[in-house]
């Protein structure tokens, strides 16, 4: 049994000392996978976030032993902290590189969005999400969910054991927050 | 920010998430004034909350 399946499965047995070890061996994990995917790939390549995350659930995880949502959702949710961590540093980095990022729209449904945002526009996706955590945890929890583990909302809801339907108000309202703060934001 | 501003904070945007939920869900767009009148009962700051959500979430365009 591989370490990450036996830290789902004593999550799931009722150990809440296990979680904490998850994150880093996840995040590890998806550093590793995103160093060699920059590496090989054309320069400006952009990371996809939600074909990172299956790779290393795929590497990380005995599929067989780990079927059930509940084991994925505690999976998913480090991988999205993780991969929002990894993602923070590669904008900042690329931020200091070059500033500005010019005046491109950003599409607040994209699935995507957190990979295909500038590093000015991801670090304010970021900053306003961190916000919303603060305000309303399940429906920031669900934004990350989808933004960086690149769940569908039907996935991100079984995930964190609610309805569909209440996942989809956590996004709906989610997402017209969002957009009014980055809007906010982004006025002088 | 003393607690207690955070707690009314919360409170306010709890109420302005339920109230925006509600107009997307239960009211056309053309209800919208009358259902916020009623809704926000006179709570300026409550019913600007909600009406920019409402904007926001025109400016995103369709829903799902």
């Amino acid at each position: 049994m591989s370490d990450v399946t036996q830290i789902l499965s004593q999550i799931e047995s009722g150990d809440p000392s296990a979680a904490e070890h998850l994150l880093p061996l996840v995040y590890d994990e998806l550093r590793k996978l995103a160093a060699a995917r920059l590496s090989q790939e054309k320069p400006g390549q952009t990371l996809q976030a939600t074909s990172l995350v299956h790779e290393a659930y795929l590497r990380l995880v005995d599929v067989d032993d780990a079927q059930r949502w509940d084991s994925r959702g505690h999976f998913f949710t480090a991988a999205a902290e993780a991969m929002r961590r990894i993602l923070v540093d590669r904008a900042r980095e690329k931020g200091r590189a070059k500033r500005g990022g010019g005046l491109k729209r950003i599409d607040i449904d994209s699935i995507d969005l957190a990979t295909t945002a500038t590093p000015d526009q991801f670090l304010a996706i970021d900053d306003a999400l961190a916000k919303l955590a603060r305000d309303d945890a399940a429906a920031a929890q669900l934004v990350k969910l989808r933004y960086f583990a690149g769940l569908t909302v039907e996935e991100a809801a079984k995930a964190v054991g609610i309805s569909t339907a209440t996942a989809y108000r956590h996004w709906n309202y989610a997402r017209a927050w969002l957009q009014r703060e980055l809007r906010a934001a982004s006025e002088p | 920010m003393p607690p207690w501003e955070t707690t009314i904070m919360s409170k306010q945007s709890e109420r302005a998430k339920a109230i925006f939920l509600e107009a997307l869900d239960k009211h056309a767009p053309d209800e919208w004034p009358a259902f916020l009148e009623q809704a926000c009962a006179g709570d300026a700051a409550l019913r600007a909350d909600v009406e920019e959500l409402l904007r926001a979430r025109a400016e995103i365009g369709s829903f799902h």
